[in-house]
């Protein structure tokens, strides 16, 4: 599994992502990782199979006792089904996710880790000092649905939003936007089911001070590509599995 | 992996089947209590022509309501077997992925402070292993006990079969019963043998996987 360092001043971000070893027909994630001294979060640690390529990689970083904080973006299997396995390598672990979803992500096996429950207005997380905000994006495409911000690397891990489907040795970046646009497009339209809480989440996002968006799946958002991206989604009609 | 997940299936399908059996035997042996209750009423309609069956007929629908109380109990036994195994299935395939971090990770700077979480599991899966192992153990002597039950049940029939055949004008509908005894006799005994074909397959398959450590 590839492992990026996307930030290291004072606190580390790392992304994990295009695991070789990954069984052919499961879709491939990104998954990320905040290190701030012995405080560590894992963001959408995924799958239950990529939790051993996922957790090898974590070991160069960080000691397995350090990882205090798990974060589900929502409940889907490619986000966090792998919690039986992290809920007995990480028994004193708490997982920061939507009320919404508590009773369902719970069928991953959860007999150790706390649940937290994330309100619907969002809230923060302390890792030491560090603050990581759970910004809500209900409805993208999960009716309970939280990314990450963080206000100090201005990076914000956005979850599904910005999906793209990619071969297993693509870049971690967005070079060309308009050469990527195919690889989202299907993705945003059938997956993303309101354009009301797309275009309300634009308007907050644009507000924001943001220097990377890291989506779950596909390549890592920077500079200009942030607001072409934001333009992109808001022309988008998106919930287009029913027909009209 | 593959032969792991194939393992597993066995396993899970094994304890559901046993479940399964248990619930057949519990179903003939309900079906020869009625057997039993029709020849008390024939008997009794033949009088003295059928005074030695008689008896018989009790004996019958003991047996009858032995093999179903014992059976209802370790019926439910197998219902906890079934969730040891689908606990020990889950620290099973556990214990895999915790062995492939090791191999990914056999460089990494960390992988130390994963060992406590290795050993800890693989205590567990010893533990509901042993578990696993023991009730199985338990179910098969309940097998072994229901096979010579039905061995007692056969030699009933044959002496039913004897004394129906005293029995006059009622000897065809005597004979009948010794029939359906010894017919549900041997279809317990059938599937109490196949039953413990699958306990010693289960057995020799988690022994295979504690030689594989
Ligand atoms: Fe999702
Ligand atoms: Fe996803």
């Amino acid at each position: 599994m590839k492992t990026i360092q996307l930030y290291d001043e004072g606190h580390q971000w790392f992304a994990f992502a295009r695991d070789p070893e990954k069984p052919e027909k499961i879709i491939d994630t990104n998954q990320y990782m905040v290190i701030h001294g012995k405080r560590v979060l894992l963001m959408d640690p995924g799958g239950i199979e990529i939790f051993a390529p996922m957790l090898g990689s974590i070991l160069h970083h960080t000691k397995i006792e350090n990882i205090t904080d798990l974060f589900a973006s929502h409940q889907d299997p490619d986000i966090i089904s792998s919690l039986g396995l992290w809920d007995q390598t990480l028994p004193k672990a708490r997982l920061h996710s939507p009320w919404l979803w508590e009773g369902f992500i719970r069928h991953f096996g959860m007999d150790n880790i706390e649940y937290v429950s994330i309100p619907d207005e969002g809230n923060s997380l302390d890792l030491d000092g560090v603050e990581l905000q759970f910004i809500p994006a209900h409805y993208l495409h999960s009716s309970g649905n939280f990314h990450v911000y963080d206000p100090k690397s201005k990076i914000m891990m956005c979850g599904d939003v910005g999906a793209a489907l990619e071969s297993p040795e693509a870049d971690m970046y967005v070079e060309d936007f308009d050469e990527h646009i195919p690889k989202m497009k299907l993705f945003h339209q059938r997956w993303m089911p309101s354009n009301r809480a797309k275009n309300d989440w634009i308007a907050r996002v644009r507000k924001m001070d943001i220097e990377m968006l890291c989506p779950q799946h596909g390549r890592i958002f920077k500079g200009e590509n942030i607001t072409k991206f934001l333009d992109w989604f808001e022309q988008l009609e998106v919930g287009l599995g029913v027909p009209k | 992996m593959s032969q792991t997940t194939r393992g597993q299936n066995n396993t899970v399908i094994g304890v559901a089947t046993i479940a399964a059996d248990l619930h057949k035997v519990m179903y003939i042996a309900w079906s020869v209590s009625i057997a039993a209750k029709n020849a008390m009423i024939i008997s009794a309609q033949a009088g003295e022509q059928a005074r030695s069956f008689q008896p018989l007929t009790r004996f019958i629908d003991e047996i009858a309501h032995t093999t179903i109380k014992s059976t209802e109990k370790v019926e439910h036994e197998s219902i906890s077997l079934t969730r040891l195994s689908a606990n020990y299935l889950r620290t099973r395939d556990a214990y895999t992925r915790f062995h492939q971090v090791d191999r990914i990770g056999k460089d990494a700077r960390y992988r130390h402070t994963f060992d406590q979480t290795i050993d800890k599991c693989l205590l567990q899966l010893q533990e509901q292993t042993q578990r696993l192992h023991q009730q199985l153990f338990r179910l098969n002597d309940f097998m072994q006990d229901l096979d010579m039950d039905m061995r007692a049940a056969l030699a009933v029939a044959s002496v039913c079969r004897i004394e129906a055949s005293r029995a006059g004008e009622y000897r065809n509908s005597l004979s009948v019963v010794a029939d359906d005894l010894e017919r549900a006799a041997r279809e317990i005994q059938n599937t109490v043998k196949e039953g413990m074909d699958r306990i010693h397959q289960l057995t020799i398959q988690d022994t295979e996987f504690e030689t594989e450590r």
